[in-house]
């Protein structure tokens, strides 16, 4: 697909004291590992650098997009809650761990996977205290989705957001109805984590050049809750549906970024090579577009039906040749 | 405008519950309240000068 009518790259907003580069704050160069940083959104509403952007971009978002940011607020209050007393021995986390996923699903879930959560997936000054991180995840309306830089893009990825985070804040209230504690995160809320590194660890996909993750079903067309809890469950292990055997030749994604915030090398960050997004140069462009979301659409992942083929493809090609890529 | 954290969302008690649902609430009507207002204002100025090419300072 083709980005519907992209606005250039050129904005009618500045700082006249730009605040410190998020790729030096998200540690772009750096070779030590530590965890990440709020940059941009913390819902603490603590004074963070580029905060000034932040404030600005929940003002000029159309209502369509804000209410639905308000409503998703308004049920995450029930993200946690009290715990009942009465606990439900869970002995077989195997078989817990299948029960929890198909109760996930029955919530609405399209995509679960769980990981231990890993240092790398909290932010710097935030503490959490549970083992365990249910990911999940729900498409979103592809046509709604193809109009992306335009507004009804945005109102659908808010409205993703809000039934993604009902399905973690009702699995949630499950699990602490069961006698285990149990805390739901759903964006914008969500404070404490990162959910694609943890997202990634639970085998819901892999990170693509665009800089978010790619699942074999649903490409990057996708959005992400979860719960983290100590019920003692099973844990997934990472994906490999051959990512980065076509990013490392493809570049869509990179060509239909109107900022050009995006690399056809990894790059060094907190001591991982990874893919990463420009933040200096996507994140003006994000704001002037409410979220544009190009990237994640224009990948050939994101189109219906094509992921499993493409995966299937990639792996045999790399079972068969070795190093050979697909274009 | 600021979403939340867990400041609202911790209660365990019944009452508490119901206090942090009128607290969340009135947090949630002044921001709709601000979007409308201070928001308004800011939209408004920053399409002026965005269609007349000069720059509005977030600082
Ligand atoms: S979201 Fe950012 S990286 Fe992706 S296309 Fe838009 S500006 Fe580029
Ligand atoms: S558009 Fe191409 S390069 Fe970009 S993430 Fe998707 S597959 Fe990778």
């Amino acid at each position: 697909m083709k980005p519907s009518d992209p606005p250039p790259p050129e904005y009618a907003f500045a700082y006249h004291s730009p605040p410190a580069s998020g790729n030096d704050i998200n540690g772009l160069g750096v070779t030590e590992s530590r965890r990440a940083e709020h940059v941009f959104h913390d819902a603490t509403g603590g004074p963070l650098p580029h905060h000034a952007l932040d404030a600005f971009f929940s003002y000029i978002n159309p209502w369509g997009v804000v209410r639905h940011l308000l409503a998703n607020t308004w049920r995450l209050r029930k993200q946690d809650g009290p715990v009942n007393p009465e606990r439900v021995a869970a002995n077989d986390p195997e078989k817990m761990a299948g029960e929890i996923k198909a109760e996930a699903t029955r919530l609405g879930a399209e995509l679960v996977g769980i990981t231990e959560i890993t240092d790398e997936a909290i932010y710097e000054g935030h503490e959490v205290s549970y083992r365990y991180a249910i990911c999940i995840g729900l498409s979103m309306d592809r046509n709604e989705m193809v109009h992306v830089p335009q507004t009804r893009a945005a109102v659908e990825v808010m409205r993703c957001y809000r039934r993604v985070s009902r399905i973690a804040v009702e699995l949630g209230e499950k699990i602490r109805s069961m006698g285990w504690p149990a805390r739901a995160y759903g964006n914008p809320n969500s404070t404490d984590i990162l959910h694609i590194p943890l997202a990634i660890q639970a085998g819901l996909g892999q990170l693509g050049k665009h800089g978010s993750i790619i699942n074999r079903t649903f490409g990057s067309n996708f959005r992400l809750a979860a719960v983290l809890t100590d019920l003692p469950l099973a844990t997934d292990r990472p994906v490999d549906i051959g990512v980065d055997d076509l990013c490392l030749t493809c570049r869509r994604c990179v060509i239909d970024c109107p900022p050009q915030a995006l690399s056809d090398e990894k790059q060094l960050v907190r001591g991982t090579t990874k893919w990463y997004v420009d933040f200096d140069k996507c994140v003006p462009y994000f704001v002037k577009t409410f979220g544009c979301a190009i990237c994640i659409e224009v990948c050939p992942w994101s189109e219906p039906g094509r992921g499993p083929g493409l995966s299937d493809r990639l792996l045999a090609r790399r079972s068969t040749s070795g190093n050979d890529r697909e274009d | 405008m600021r979403t939340i954290d867990g400041k609202f969302t911790t209660s365990t008690s019944a009452w508490s519950r119901v206090w942090r649902d009128v607290r969340l609430l009135a947090h949630l009507g002044r921001q709709i309240v601000q979007y409308w207002t201070k928001g308004s204002r800011i939209r408004r100025s920053y399409r002026r000068k965005d269609d007349r090419g000069e720059v509005y300072w977030l600082d």
